[in-house]
C-alpha cells in the first residue's frame, strides 16, 4: 500500500515535484487502471521557472540588438499574446527590448521626460534638447535600417548619432540622479533602452571606424600593446557612462531607492530589480569590448560580418529551444523566430 | 504569526548548504541546547521541530506569545540602530529643504514597508533586511552615525553582526544589553531569530554580479 501523507501547506508538497518543477499526479478508473495524467505546476515554481526561460528570451533580444522598425513591430505584437504576458509576468524587468520598444512606440511617453529634463535645463535649451532626442530616436531606426539594406552609412554620420546618444543618456541619468521626476520607473526603463541603443551604435561605430582608418591608425607596434589606438579619440568617454555612471553605487543606490519606495516592492523583488539593472549595464558594456576584440583578431570586414551572423544563428536555435521548452503554441513561436530573423 | 509557521517557511525551505550551517551556528553559539541527540544527528525537519520546542518553551517561560518574541526583536534591532542614524538636517530659514540622509529615509520607513507587506513573515523579512544593512553599516563606521548605507545582501556578515549585538551595553557600558545565560529568556530568542532570518534572507539571494 502506498504511503499515506497529510499535507498542511504549499511548501510541504514541493519535496514531491519532480526535476521538471511539477506534480504528477494520476487518476484512476474504479477498476484501478489509468484514467489520466496531470501535471501539477505550483504557482511559485512555474514563475520561476518562467522567470529563467523569459530571462534566456530577453537575454536573446538583448544580444541581438540590432532590429529593424519591422521587427520592434512583431515584438510588440508577440508581447501582447497572453502567452507571451504570461511569462513576463514572472520577471520584474525584462529590461533592454522591452524599452526598447518603448523607447520607438510610444515617444509621447518620452516627451513627458523630456519635458522634465527640460524644467531642469530651462536656460534656453529645453526645445533644442526635445529636438535633439526626437531626432536621436529616428536616426538610430534610419541606421538599423541602413544597416539592413546594405545602404551606406557613413562615418561620421555615425559618430554623431553616438556622440547625440551620448548626451542624451547623460541627461537622463542626470534627471534620474537628480530624483525630481515624476515617474522615474519609466524614465529607468527609458535609460536602459537608450543605454541598449547606444552600445548597439558605438559597436557598429567601431567597426565602420576601424576598417576605413585601420592603415592611418597602424604604428607598427603589436595590437595587443596599444589596443586603445585603434579606436575614436572620445571612445573612453563614451563608454565610461557604463563604468562611471551608470556603474556607479550613486545609480545603483537610486534603484534600490525606486524599487522599495516608489515601485513598493519588497525586498526580494527589489534586489531582482536593481542586480538586474547592474548585470545589464554591465553586459552592455561587455558586448562593446567583446566586438572590439572581434574586430582586431579578424582583422577583416567580411569575416567579421560572416562571425556575427553565425553568432545570430545560433542565437536562432538557443531562441528555437527556449520557446520550445516554454511551450509556446507554435503561430507565436513562428512570430518570435521572425523577429530574430529581421535583423 | 504562530511559531510553527515562522519555523514552517523559514526552515523548511532552506537548501542542504543553507541548513547546515544555520544548524551550526545555532548550535556552535549554543543559542539551541540539546540534551542527547547529537548536532550530526539532525534531519532538516527533525531540527525544525527542535526550534519550535524551543519557540514553545520560550513562550511557557516568558509567558508571552511568538508575536510578542518578535516585537521583541523589532524593538531590539530598533534601539541599537535608532541612534546611531544621522537625523535629517535641520531647515535654514529661506533655504531649500537639504535632504534626507538615505539612511534615515530608509529607516523611518521600515514600519511601512513592514505593514504594507501582506504576509507577516514577508513583512519580517522585509524589516530584517534593512536592519541588518543598517546595523553592517554601523559597524563598518566604527558605531558612528552614518547617513549612507549598504544594501547588498553580500554585504552582510553574520559573524560581525552577532558579534556586535554581544558586546552591545547598556548603562554606560556597566551591562550587556541583551543578557544570553538563559537560553530561553527573550533576549536569546532575539539571536535565535536574527540568525534563522538571516538564513532565510539568503535562500532568497538573486545572483548577479552586483
Amino acid at each position: 500500500m502506498a504511503e499515506q501523507v497529510v499535507i498542511n501547506t504549499i511548501e510541504e508538497l514541493k519535496r514531491f515535484l519532480n526535476k521538471e518543477g511539477y506534480l504528477e499526479i494520476v487518476e484512476r478508473n474504479e477498476d484501478g487502471t489509468i484514467k489520466t495524467f496531470f501535471n501539477v505546476f505550483l504557482d511559485e515554481a512555474k514563475k520561476s521557472e518562467n522567470k529563467e526561460i523569459m530571462q534566456e528570451v530577453v537575454n536573446f533580444f538583448v544580444e541581438n540588438k540590432d532590429l529593424s522598425e519591422k521587427s520592434l513591430e512583431l515584438l510588440n505584437n508577440l508581447f501582447n499574446l497572453s502567452q507571451f504576458n504570461l511569462l513576463l509576468d514572472g520577471l520584474n524587468l525584462c529590461a533592454t527590448i522591452v524599452g526598447f520598444a518603448i523607447m520607438n512606440d510610444k515617444l509621447d511617453k518620452m516627451s513627458e521626460q523630456i519635458a522634465e529634463v527640460v524644467e531642469l535645463y530651462k536656460e534656453g535649451q529645453g526645445i533644442y534638447i526635445t529636438y535633439e532626442l526626437r531626432k536621436i530616436l529616428s536616426e538610430h531606426s534610419n541606421m538599423l535600417d541602413c544597416r539592413k539594406k546594405q545602404k551606406p552609412y557613413t562615418e561620421e554620420q555615425m559618430r554623431e548619432l553616438v556622440a547625440g546618444e551620448h548626451n542624451v543618456l547623460e541627461l537622463l541619468i542626470d534627471t534620474f540622479l537628480s530624483g525630481v521626476s515624476s515617474n522615474r520607473k519609466q524614465l529607468l526603463f527609458s535609460i536602459l533602452s537608450l543605454a541598449s541603443m547606444f552600445s548597439a551604435s558605438i559597436r557598429y561605430f567601431d567597426e565602420i571606424y576601424y576598417f576605413e582608418n585601420k592603415e592611418a591608425l597602424d604604428d607598427g607596434e603589436k595590437w595587443y600593446k596599444s589596443r586603445n589606438k585603434w579606436w575614436h579619440m572620445d571612445h573612453k568617454k563614451w563608454v565610461s557612462v557604463f563604468d562611471d555612471r551608470l556603474s556607479s553605487k550613486e545609480f545603483i543606490n537610486k534603484v534600490q531607492d525606486l524599487g522599495l519606495f516608489e515601485m513598493r516592492l519588497n525586498t526580494v523583488e527589489s534586489d531582482w530589480l536593481y542586480i538586474e539593472v547592474y548585470d545589464q549595464i554591465r553586459s552592455l558594456k561587455q558586448d562593446i569590448e567583446d566586438n572590439q576584440n572581434l574586430i582586431i583578431v579578424l582583422d577583416d570586414r567580411e569575416l567579421v560580418k560572416r562571425s556575427l551572423e553565425l553568432m545570430k544563428e545560433s542565437a536562432k536555435d538557443k531562441i528555437e529551444s527556449v520557446l520550445e521548452k516554454a511551450n509556446v503554441p507554435a503561430k507565436i513561436s513562428e512570430e518570435a523566430m521572425l523577429v530574430a530573423l529581421a535583423s | 504569526m504562530n511559531y510553527v509557521d515562522f519555523v514552517r517557511t523559514t526552515i523548511t525551505g532552506l537548501d542542504t548548504e543553507l541548513f547546515h550551517y544555520l544548524k551550526e551556528i545555532l548550535l556552535a553559539y549554543e543559542f539551541i541546547p540539546l540534551s542527547i541527540i547529537k548536532k550530526e544527528e539532525f534531519t532538516a525537519l527533525g531540527f525544525a521541530e527542535k526550534l519550535c520546542d524551543y519557540f514553545e518553551k520560550v513562550e511557557l517561560k516568558t509567558n508571552r506569545d511568538f508575536d510578542k518574541t518578535v516585537e521583541k526583536y523589532v524593538n531590539d534591532f530598533d534601539s541599537i540602530i535608532k541612534d546611531r542614524i544621522a537625523q535629517e538636517p535641520k531647515q535654514r530659514k529661506n533655504r531649500e529643504k537639504p535632504p534626507t540622509p538615505r539612511a534615515r529615509k530608509y529607516y523611518e520607513e521600515i514600519s511601512v514597508i513592514r505593514e504594507n507587506s501582506g504576509d507577516p513573515i514577508q513583512g519580517l523579512l522585509d524589516y530584517s533586511r534593512i536592519v541588518f544593512c543598517l546595523y553592517m553599516s554601523i559597524i563598518k563606521s566604527n558605531f558612528k552615525k552614518i547617513k549612507n548605507f549598504d544594501y547588498a545582501l553580500k554585504t552582510l556578515s553574520l559573524a560581525e553582526i552577532i558579534k556586535a549585538m554581544r558586546e552591545e551595553t547598556i548603562l554606560l557600558g556597566k551591562k550587556p544589553k541583551f543578557e544570553t545565560a538563559d537560553p530561553y529568556k527573550s533576549d536569546r530568542s532575539t539571536f535565535v531569530i536574527t540568525i534563522i532570518m538571516f538564513f532565510y534572507m539568503k535562500s532568497k539571494e538573486v545572483e548577479g554580479k552586483y
